[in-house]
């Protein structure tokens, strides 16, 4: 989930709320639009946004919700003209093809609402744009790009893939080539993989180069306080993602303004953005009493609050929420006005018994009632050590973190020897199970296991251990040689439970123990508990 | 016959003719007291009889005691006596009182008398006669002179006399009275054979601290996890169970993860290769893609085809809605499931998740919120608070919290009411489903009181031994 930084005194400027200095207070309030509080320092608030809440990762967006919440102002209805803007998009690389754009004039902007921006900017292309891969944004200064953009019928920016070209990347006093800014600036570094080297996207107007796609913006043409009138541009793979996220970082710039005007950009073979869609919903009380099993009469009051606009059963969802598509949405929004801690909870009584299969528990029981220690192993193990004792191929991790877990366990003996190289140092006999799963290339299974470790143990001391279970469960064991790893060889079976393979048993032969770090002869037991469970008619 | 040790040894010194009870003691070398009890059974036996008598006897006196260390005052005399006289001035400051004392006795032996201011003495006899005085007090011997003089008493003192019955001189010449064994630890043999009746039994000393027997015992989570599935089951719930092992689809897309949320990165995320392909559902494929390019605008079968380790067991909750369909049942599944984490006190890349629905024409939040109350009293986590929360398969969703007694509220129970577009997806219509994935782990530790994940998912036995048994399962309630 992000998490966002934002001034109190920005958000009260923003909503004409004053708001707590309180922690719990400010909790509490924030709890309302699912975000939660995590610093809070002097006139800095630090909170986790609801991945869905787009619209709440700046201080745009937050003091608009505040302010609606508490009443202050109403959600605008965002009109958008038609502007001189043309997004020439024909030349775009194949591998990122689109981009959009929008223009936002009017703007007052300092120090705080840049930051705000360049963070909402930041955090959108992260959760919504998979860092960058399929929607990333920029913004300009259009005065800068050309004191005279306004005064022209059509204004043409082109988004192209280019074999190289230079710039001078933001934050930076060199022009560069394009490779340079992939080599040498912090940000090529980290999003270089997502553009194809001599086939750089780049935006360029009247021949000069306003950015290089998804990477960095020009120094020359950034948003300053003195910037009046911007290009939002989105770039990206995903069209209907990148029109909401432009929908977001669009609104969001309006609140800087006292008077926004917002006017869309033709992009050539695509049509106008931004779109800014209002959603059309419909609820009723009993939509509400439906999921959540309340009444709550004045829904409308409470939708109102949280921004939408409602007539009756109608609900306009305002385009900056890109979090709702259908009624169970709005519900949320009624009960999260309405208070969770305030909604009734009622047990739901049993519509049927409960049950479950208790053999592994009682085999758990059986196994301790034979005085072995129940332990606990994961099913991550490392690869080269199954490989080693095994000899097969466990389901391997691509992505492992640790070589001790970078594949499953397709037998618990791994497991078991790692207990007794845990345990040896405090105990000279050792004596454990496990009843835990194994993951095999065709599937997940369970097993028993029992480990037996200790000067003179022998593979009586686990084959007694199976002759009580026969006993028990009154099934039919047959031993065959076994001869596979890691046992020693004529000293393990494999077992045969009501004709079956069942598993095997075996003692350790020592160039595995001395491999594994064990320092005890070491007997083990391995077999299937679901062949205990059919018990021989006599 | 077999008798205890000292039972045998009392016997053993009186067989041969009566003997004193100090006498006895003083052989054994053991108190008196010790004596009375044993010669107490061995009468009650019919073994010995015991005899009290009375006897009046002589013992020193305090003046006889005091002589026996001090010199007599006739002794005295002779030592100043020169020739056969001394001078009666000279023998009173000598002696002083006891002057008198030995005039006394010259006079009363006829070995002496008083002339010219001197005491004339036969020293021959008076010699004679301290030796004699000298030799009794020592020996303890009562004659009659030392009665004169006061030097013995007359005490009466009663004499415990243990005696052989006849009994126990025949048995003990047959050679059947016999020193009984001291049992240390009973055999099935003395018991049989009734040894158990002659012999001993050793007393324990109880300062001696016992050994420990070491404790056998199911894994302390597992012993968690029992109750937590004995509650679900009063709670109506079955148990089901599925692979860790499965598709993407089933793991992210049915519970509509975008295709590109980093939840579902590789940094998040185990995927696997080297695992067999199981049939993929194709129905649920073709409306998962129905749905995402609904809600996203993208979906691509590849990305849904990746195998990984489960992240969740909302896999298996979701496949048994797919499977059962409508209903009013309720299941949960308490379980493993992996994340892409590196082992420390608060991370585990493997950890339980435990994870239920309840299916329903009329099922609603407020039962989800009454179901997590409900879990929290019977688990004994007390009162539980709400906040809005995000999930994308759930809507509404919420967070509920306890609080932990070291660290304040904690975030424990996430859940929702599945959403209309993923129950689409696994195919079920009219029915509501409220859902909860518990962190059960956060609470296992709580309530075992550990604060090291890795003394949760522990094989050291000497951990598994000291953990503490939850309050839940020990407390009456």
């Amino acid at each position: 989930m992000p998490v966002i930084s934002v001034k109190l005194w920005d958000l009260e400027r923003l909503s004409g709320v004053s708001l707590p200095r309180d922690k719990e207070e400010l909790t509490k309030l924030l709890a309302i639009f699912k975000a939660e509080l995590e610093e809070l320092n002097e006139d800095e608030v630090v909170y986790e946004a609801s991945h869905d809440r787009a619209d709440l990762f700046s201080a745009e967006g937050l003091g608009r919700a505040i302010a609606i919440y508490f009443g202050k102002r109403e959600v605008s209805m965002y009109k958008v003209r038609k502007g001189n803007v043309i997004l020439d998009i024909s030349e775009a690389p194949n591998y990122r093809p689109y981009a959009f754009g929008a223009v936002v004039r009017n703007l007052v902007l300092d120090d705080e609402s840049i930051r705000q921006l360049f963070q909402l900017q930041e955090k959108l292309a992260i959760s919504y744009g998979n860092k960058r891969e399929i929607v990333s944004i920029g913004l300009y200064d259009l005065d800068v790009l050309d004191p005279n953009w306004y005064d022209k019928d059509t204004f043409i920016i082109k988004y192209k893939a280019v074999a190289d070209g230079k710039m001078k990347p933001l934050g930076y006093d060199e022009v560069m080539s394009f490779d340079e800014v992939l080599e040498k600036t912090q940000k090529g570094q980290e999003y270089g993989h997502l553009v194809v080297r001599g086939q750089y996207p780049i935006f360029e107007c009247e021949g000069k180069v306003m950015s290089l796609a998804p990477i960095l913006n020009a120094e020359d043409y950034k948003v300053t306080e003195n910037t009046r009138n911007v290009f939002v541009d989105v770039t990206g793979t995903i069209p209907e993602i990148m029109l909401r996220v432009l929908d977001v970082m669009v609104t969001s710039i309006a609140e800087r303004s006292p008077e926004p005007i917002i006017e869309s950009v033709k992009v050539i073979g695509f049509g106008y953005t931004p779109r800014l869609r209002y959603k059309e919903l419909e609820i009723d009380e009993d939509d509400i009493e439906r999921v959540a099993g309340v009444k709550i009469k004045d829904y409308g009051q409470h939708l109102r609050k949280m921004g939408l606009i409602v007539s009756d059963r109608k609900v306009i969802v305002p385009p900056f929420r890109i979090d709702i598509f259908d009624k169970v949405d709005l519900v949320e929004d009624v009960l999260a006005s309405y208070g969770y801690q305030n909604l009734p909870r009622e047990a739901p009584a049993p519509t049927h018994w409960g049950s479950r299969d208790p053999f592994y528990d009682y085999l758990a029981k059986v196994m301790i009632g034979m005085g072995l220690n129940e332990v606990f192993n994961f099913v991550l193990v490392d690869e080269e050590t199954v490989k080693e004792l095994l000899d097969t191929k466990p389901v391997k991790i691509i992505n492992p973190r640790m070589k001790s877990f970078s594949a499953a366990r397709p037998s618990l003996i791994p497991s078991l020897l790692l207990t007794v190289r845990q345990n040896q140092e405090k105990f000279s006999k050792i004596e454990a199970f496990e009843i835990g799963p194994i993951i095999k290339p065709e599937g997940t299974s369970w097993r028993l296991g029992v480990v037996i470790a200790g000067d003179k143990v022998t593979l009586t001391d686990v084959g007694a251990v199976l002759m009580g279970l026969r006993e028990l469960f009154n099934v039919n064991v047959k031993l065959e040689r076994y001869e596979g790893l890691p046992f020693i060889p004529g000293r393990a079976a494999k077992i045969i439970i009501n004709g079956k393979t069942a598993g095997v048993m075996g003692e350790v032969h020592p160039r595995h123990l001395t491999k594994m770090g064990v320092k005890y002869p070491t007997a083990v037991l391995e077999l299937n508990p679901e062949l205990l469970r059919t018990p021989l008619h006599s | 016959m077999k008798l205890p040790e000292l039972h045998y040894e009392i016997v053993k010194r009186i067989v041969n003719g009566g003997k004193e009870i100090d006498e006895i003691a003083k052989d054994i070398g053991r108190k008196k007291e010790d004596l009375m009890r044993p010669i107490a059974e061995l009468e009650k036996e019919g073994l010995v009889k015991v005899l009290r008598k009375v006897e009046e006897r002589y013992e020193l006196s305090s003046l006889g005691k005091r002589y026996l260390k001090e010199k007599l005052p006739e002794e005295k005399l002779l030592e100043i006596v020169s020739g056969n006289e001394i001078e009666m001035s000279k023998l009173k400051d000598v002696l002083g009182r006891e002057s008198g004392i030995v005039i006394g006795l010259v006079k009363r032996l006829g070995i002496g008398r008083i002339e010219d201011k001197k005491l004339k003495i036969n020293v021959e006899k008076l010699k004679e006669y301290a030796s004699k005085i000298r030799e009794c007090l020592e020996r303890g011997e009562v004659c009659e002179e030392l009665k004169k003089r006061g030097f013995v008493k007359r005490t009466k003192i009663t004499k415990i006399i243990v005696e052989p019955t006849e009994r126990l001189v025949e048995l003990w010449s047959k050679g059947e009275i016999k020193k009984a064994k001291v049992i240390t630890a009973l055999t099935s043999g003395i018991i049989e054979s009734g040894a158990w009746k002659d012999a001993e039994f050793k007393e324990f000393d109880l300062s001696i601290e016992f050994p420990v027997r070491r404790v056998r015992r199911r894994h302390p989570l597992m012993e968690l996890h029992e109750h937590v599935k004995e509650v679900l089951i009063s709670m109506g719930f079955e148990e089901v169970k599925g692979e860790y092992i499965d598709y993407a689809l089933w793991n992210f897309d049915v519970l509509l993860v975008p295709q590109f949320h980093p939840a579902r990165s590789e940094t998040d995320v185990f995927y696997v290769k080297g695992a067999k392909e199981r049939p993929i559902e194709e129905d649920v494929m073709r409306r998962t893609e129905e749905e995402h390019k609904k809600l996203w605008g993208y979906w691509r079968a590849e990305i849904a085809r990746r195998l990984l380790l489960r992240t969740h067991t909302t896999v298996v909750t979701a496949r048994t809605l797919y499977l059962r369909g409508g209903g009013e049942y309720r299941v949960f599944s308490l379980d493993r499931v992996f994340r892409s984490e590196t082992l420390d006190p608060t991370h585990s890349m493997e950890f339980h998740q435990l994870e239920g629905i309840v299916v329903g024409r009329n099922v609603t939040f407020k039962h989800l919120l009454g179901f997590f109350e409900e879990f929290a009293k019977k688990m004994g986590l007390g009162e539980v608070f709400f906040k809005p929360a995000y999930f994308p398969f759930t809507e509404p969703s919420v967070e509920g919290f306890i609080k932990h007694p070291k660290v304040g509220w904690i975030e424990v129970f996430p859940g929702g009411m599945f959403r209309p577009e993923m129950l689409k997806i696994v195919g079920l219509e009219g029915y509501q489903v409220a859902a909860w994935g518990i962190g059960i782990d956060r609470i296992a530790m709580m309530l075992l009181d550990l604060d090291d994940i890795r003394e949760l998912y522990t094989n050291d036995l000497d951990v598994i031994r000291r953990t503490k048994v939850p309050d839940v399962v020990i407390k009456r309630r």
